[in-house]
């Protein structure tokens, strides 16, 4: 069905140029590879996420430079992830952590409103820390690399209802 | 003023499930960009990974985002889809109401590329809505840009941009009242050759 509507989903992974700099992307969608929040999820942190903001960014630094090494290994064939423990605390534990500290003072974007969402208050952006979706559905519109061929896609857009002024 | 379903990351993430299973790619955030909900779809992907759930994840985004925030998602998202509409800091100014609006994004820009796109382990199209009027100060500045420091990025040059309701009713947006010309999306397609973007497939 994605075939007949977007004939070119497929055909766009026959230019040899497109399909070199989106390597890794084909090779998640067609299960070749795993995601990275896979990866990052074997990645073990230091257990205690009470410790000061500075000192867990210093832990955000170093889980960020075994996540590399172990990503290379794996994309290499050297590691196998399935055979990998997970960690009682990983790097996505950490990345959450971080991401509610952030939340507290907010400066998820560079307005930096500073308020604390977590306590009801609204910044620029008149969120506070709820989150709302519409109905999702299915979506054609995207550049040919991205919509889905066939039926083993993998994909996942985290994506905004783009207005054209008064916000970027 | 809210029409969407209120999700904590649990319920995202099977929503995320859900979709997958149905074909779909994509969650629509009511009210905008992603950024402001980062701690929920945060929470989403670990749950995700949680449950070895093999998707991958892309940040559709007008990289207005903080520094702090782009480090949180460097190692998580396998595919980057920002926009990049102004190419000075005085468009942005009068049409979208941000300050220093090119530092930051092209700095976002700048991370995602050399930190995940040079290491071939993430992908990235940059996409970039031709304004009518505006091919001297924003498009043309854009591609150079994009050339000379993101070069392994996909880019797709945007036709589609209309005057939403606000723009007839405000003289400020005078300048965006119409549709971009023929001539306009030649001249840009023509200037994305010259630098040798890879725009065609994407756009
Ligand atoms: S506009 Fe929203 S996301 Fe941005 S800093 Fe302010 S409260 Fe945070």
């Amino acid at each position: 069905m994605w075939r007949a509507i977007r004939p070119d989903s497929n055909s766009v992974w026959s230019n040899g140029q497109v399909l070199s700099r989106l390597r890794r992307y084909y090779d998640i969608l067609n299960d070749r590879k795993p995601a990275k929040m896979l990866v990052a999820n074997r990645v073990e942190v230091d257990s205690d996420l009470n410790a000061s903001t500075d000192k867990l960014w210093d832990q955000h630094r170093k889980a960020s430079g075994k996540f590399r090494v172990l990503l290379r290994e794996i994309d290499r064939g050297n590691v196998d992830l399935k055979e990998l423990d997970t960690p009682k605390t990983s790097y996505l534990d950490l990345k959450v952590e971080l991401a509610r500290r952030i939340l507290a003072s907010c400066h998820f974007c560079e307005r930096r409103c500073g308020i604390n969402r977590l306590e009801g208050k609204h910044g620029v952006c008149q969120l506070d820390a709820k989150a709302y979706v519409s109905s999702a559905f299915l979506h054609l519109g995207e550049e040919a690399p991205l919509v889905p061929s066939g039926t083993n896609a993998r994909a996942f857009l985290w994506r905004c209802n783009l207005l054209q002024h008064v916000h970027v | 003023m809210i029409d969407g379903v209120e999700v904590d990351g649990e319920k995202l993430a099977s929503l995320a499930r859900h979709l997958k299973r149905e074909g779909a790619r994509n969650i629509n955030y009511v009210g905008g960009d992603p950024t402001p909900s980062a701690h929920v779809i945060l929470e989403a992907i670990r749950n995700l990974a949680r449950t070895e759930t093999n998707i991958t994840q892309l940040w559709n985004s007008n990289f207005y985002c903080s520094k702090e925030l782009m480090n949180l998602l460097l190692d998580v998202m396998d595919f980057w889809l920002p926009d990049f509409k102004y190419g000075t800091d005085e468009c942005a100014e009068r049409l979208s109401k941000v300050k220093r609006y090119f530092e930051v994004v092209s700095r976002n820009h700048k991370l995602a590329h050399d930190e995940t796109v040079v290491e071939g382990n993430s992908g990235m199209i940059i996409r970039h809505l031709v304004m009518p009027g505006h091919l001297d100060c924003c498009t043309k500045p854009i591609l150079d840009w994009i050339a000379e420091n993101t070069p392994l990025a996909l880019v797709n040059v945007m036709s589609q941009y209309h005057p939403d309701h606000l723009v007839p009713k405000n003289p400020e947006y005078k300048d965006i009242n119409r549709r971009v010309t023929a001539k306009e999306m030649k001249e840009a397609y023509e200037y994305a050759d010259k630098l040798g973007l890879l725009w065609r497939p994407v756009s």
